[in-house]
């Protein structure tokens, strides 16, 4: 009987042994420690417009379609505490890194930027900020 | 045949990614693979990720049993793993060739396009839900009660007027009625299951209507005068509340600068503006309530659905104790840099609000609450209620029926196809095979984007290559190594401190049982054990032995324990013989993990590293 109760163990043992970490609902409240969750908004802003950048060029190289594109980016700014994107000028900036990074040039970026900022001088400055700073 | 293709292929994968860089007239880029050691729970067999920077990529097991890549900043990472989990990372510098950037770009791609992917297959699910309640509700209403989140901010009256008091309001609530009358019962298009193809996600008519009605909500509270629910407040002691003439006077000035953003959201012909306008509007009451009364009123940041945990009563003093000191320092750094900004910043604005929100729930904690909430990275005030009064789309019997079957057949494919491109296998589909698969492939164009690669076809030769342990090895075997270092455990930290502190055998004696230990703070699902077996060496079976005695002996407890613990004892005494076993041949897993650490620690841990 404790031959086969250690031979099961053994069995079991070995077979986690191979396992990868599996995602666990949030278990203790220091995994918001500050060294982590970034108190420092400079952090946050520069992760929000890097993601704003991958999420754009992404985008830009499958659709268009800029009410989608709006939604998409509407989540993306909910992670980083932010509702009202529109009026963060960062996401322009994130903007037009996206539009250098999928490759967008000539008018069909004038009319990215155009559709973006519609008509605001300073987002479109941003744009070009953000587009003119991406290497 | 097929293995001397496969030598093949591995040969000409191995001269594009890493021996041939120069040969190609390509440039290098360089990254870091890490790998986690194991211990008990969710994660025996290790762990593994790539490194960019302060950025890090890798793959997790989650619910439905996929594999996930998640993107996390290395802080996180190492937080969570190497201290909360108590596993030392062992990162290996390498260089590999191709574009700056663009082996990292690759990752965060497929980021974005798995993103899409799940989140169209959560979109079809609501859109059934929300089909039923049109379709169900068709005969006997054209109006409905639904749940709205934020709406729980405010006090909302019963009933809804009729009629708006505002001639600039009253046209544009019309017309947001009128958009959810005539909600059209097309089904969108699904994007490509594909990790390395970004689509859009599934556009649905649930969210649509979810976002009108927050929209009609908000015009409804602009109109009649929005009243800020009390109970939507974070309560912060007086001390943490009290606000200085200068911090008063900004928050006058954050309040006009929102009031114009609100003004400019009421006109926005943009469908999808509801949620933000009505957070703007509770946001707005706060910061107008704060400067007036002299003390910060501010939003509580908790979800409805947030998790709660019970801390083990022997730690809770010294539990609450922390988590208080820290939360307080993050609320202090929050509040400085809210009030440092020239002018009203929503990201900081939210990072103030979430920072009280973890505080005051520390404060309930350490004043005697039961359970504590949990809040984990930065969260928008989301408190729903239930909305009465609001339009439906009349769709008829026939639309209703085709609708509902149309999506329902839609949902199984495409879980279907989730299924197969993220499915998570032990053997082939883990998180060291998509990683490796992930910097292997290397998009061809008539593919778009999907790829049949597996661990198999990138690393044939080594059979163990899909285990954490040894996946290190099929790095180093592929690309160049420039680096290595190891991120120590929070308890080889503590350990290493309190020997240099007290070198002595008594001291030694005392931190490698888990009775006397001052440094081990058991989570409460930890296995039951007695010696730490890690700092054993070639006495480790010695340790398992006692290891396992020690998990028999909580078992046979536990069998007694078990109808008044809820089996808590019996599950720990069962999973002490388990990780027991691979002791007795000298293996390493449990390191017992920690369940809450000093920020101090974690500093001296980064610096630390070896």
């Amino acid at each position: 009987m404790t031959s086969r109760l250690l031979r099961f163990a053994f069995i079991l043992s070995l077979s986690t042994l191979v396992g990868c970490s599996i995602a666990t609902s949030v278990s203790s409240p220091f995994e918001s420690s500050s060294t982590s969750v970034s108190s420092s908004s400079g952090s946050n802003r520069s992760a929000y417009r890097r993601e704003v950048t991958d999420y754009t060029s992404g985008y830009v190289r499958s659709s268009s379609d800029l009410e989608r594109f709006k939604r998409g980016l509407g989540r993306i700014a909910a992670s980083h505490g932010i509702s009202n994107w529109e009026s963060d000028q960062t996401t322009y900036l994130g903007i037009g890194a996206g539009l250098r990074k999928g490759k967008v040039t000539g008018a069909q970026y004038e009319a990215y930027k155009e559709g973006f900022s519609q008509g605001d001088h300073e987002k479109a400055e941003n744009i070009q900020r953000g587009y003119d700073e991406e290497k | 045949m097929i293995s001397a293709y496969r030598y093949g292929a591995a040969l000409l994968l191995s001269c594009f990614l890493a021996i041939c860089p120069a040969a190609r007239g390509a440039a290098t880029t360089r990254f870091s693979y890490l790998y986690v050691e194991p211990n008990e729970g969710d994660a025996a067999g290790g762990h593994a990720a790539v490194r960019f920077g302060d950025e890090v990529f890798h793959f997790q097991q989650e619910a439905g049993r996929f594999i996930r890549l998640r993107h996390d900043d290395f802080a996180t990472f190492h937080l969570a793993y190497a201290m909360l989990g108590n596993r030392p990372i062992h990162e290996t510098e390498v260089e590999a060739a191709g574009d700056d950037g663009a082996l990292r770009d690759r990752f965060a791609n497929r980021a974005i396009a798995e993103d899409a992917q799940f989140t169209t297959r959560d979109a079809l699910a609501a859109d059934i839900r929300f089909t039923d309640e049109v379709c169900q509700a068709a005969p006997l209403s054209d109006h409905s009660t639904r749940r709205i989140d934020a709406a729980g901010l405010f006090v909302l009256t019963e009933p809804t007027p009729t009629r708006f008091e505002s001639t600039s309001i009253g046209p544009r609530a019309a017309a947001v009625e009128q958009s959810m009358r005539a909600l059209s019962p097309r089904i969108d298009t699904v994007p490509t299951v594909s990790p390395y193809q970004y689509e859009p996600p599934y556009r649905a008519a649930s969210a649509d209507y979810a976002d009108a009605a927050a929209a009609l909500l908000a015009l409804r509270l602009l109109d009649r005068g929005a009243v800020l629910n009390p109970q939507s407040l974070v309560i912060l002691k007086p001390a943490d509340a009290q606000l200085t003439f200068v911090e008063r006077s900004a928050l006058t000035n954050a309040a006009t600068t929102l009031a114009a953003q609100i003004d400019r959201l009421t006109h926005s012909e943009t469908t999808d503006r509801g949620a933000t306008l009505l957070l703007a509007l509770a946001r707005l009451q706060a910061l107008r309530g704060s400067a007036s009364a002299g003390e910060l009123l501010l939003l509580d940041a908790f979800p409805d659905d947030a998790p709660q945990i019970q801390v083990p009563t022997g730690l809770r003093a010294e539990y609450a104790d922390e988590l208080e000191r820290q939360t307080a320092e993050d609320f202090a750094t929050a509040r400085r840099e809210f009030f440092a900004a020239p002018t009203f910043a929503e990201a900081e604005y939210s990072a103030l609000e979430t920072a009280a929100t973890r505080l005051a729930e520390a404060q309930r904690f350490r004043a005697g609450a039961a359970t504590l909430r949990i809040l984990h990275g930065l969260h928008l005030p989301s408190h729903g209620a239930e909305v009465s009064d609001l339009p439906l789309p009349t769709w008829s019997a026939t639309v209703c029926d085709q609708r509902h079957s149309a999506l329902i057949h839609q949902q199984r494919d495409y879980a279907s196809r989730l299924t197969g491109q993220y499915g998570y296998d032990l053997l082939t589909r883990n998180c060291v095979s998509e990683l490796i698969t992930t910097l292997a492939f290397e998009a061809d164009p008539a593919s778009h984007g999907s790829t049949t690669a597996s661990i198999n076809d990138v690393a044939p030769w080594r059979p163990a290559s899909f285990i954490p342990v040894f996946s290190t090895a099929v790095i180093e075997q592929r690309f160049t190594a420039t680096a290595r270092r190891v991120y120590p455990s929070y308890r080889d930290v503590r350990i290493r401190e309190t020997t240099a502190e007290h070198p002595t055998v008594l001291n030694r004696l005392r931190e490698g049982n888990t009775w006397t230990s001052t440094i081990y703070r058991a989570a409460s699902d930890d296995s039951a054990f007695l010696l730490f077996a890690s700092d054993a060496g070639v006495t480790r079976p010695l340790f398992g032995l006692a290891n396992l005695t020690y998990g028999a002996a909580a078992t046979m407890v536990g069998l007694a324990t078990a109808p008044f613990d809820g089996s808590h004892l019996l599950q720990r005494g069962i999973k002490g013989i388990v990780f027991s076993v691979p002791e007795l041949v000298f293996l390493d897993i449990r390191k017992g993990s920690s369940l809450f650490i000093e920020r101090s620690t974690v500093q001296r841990a980064l610096d630390g590293t070896r």
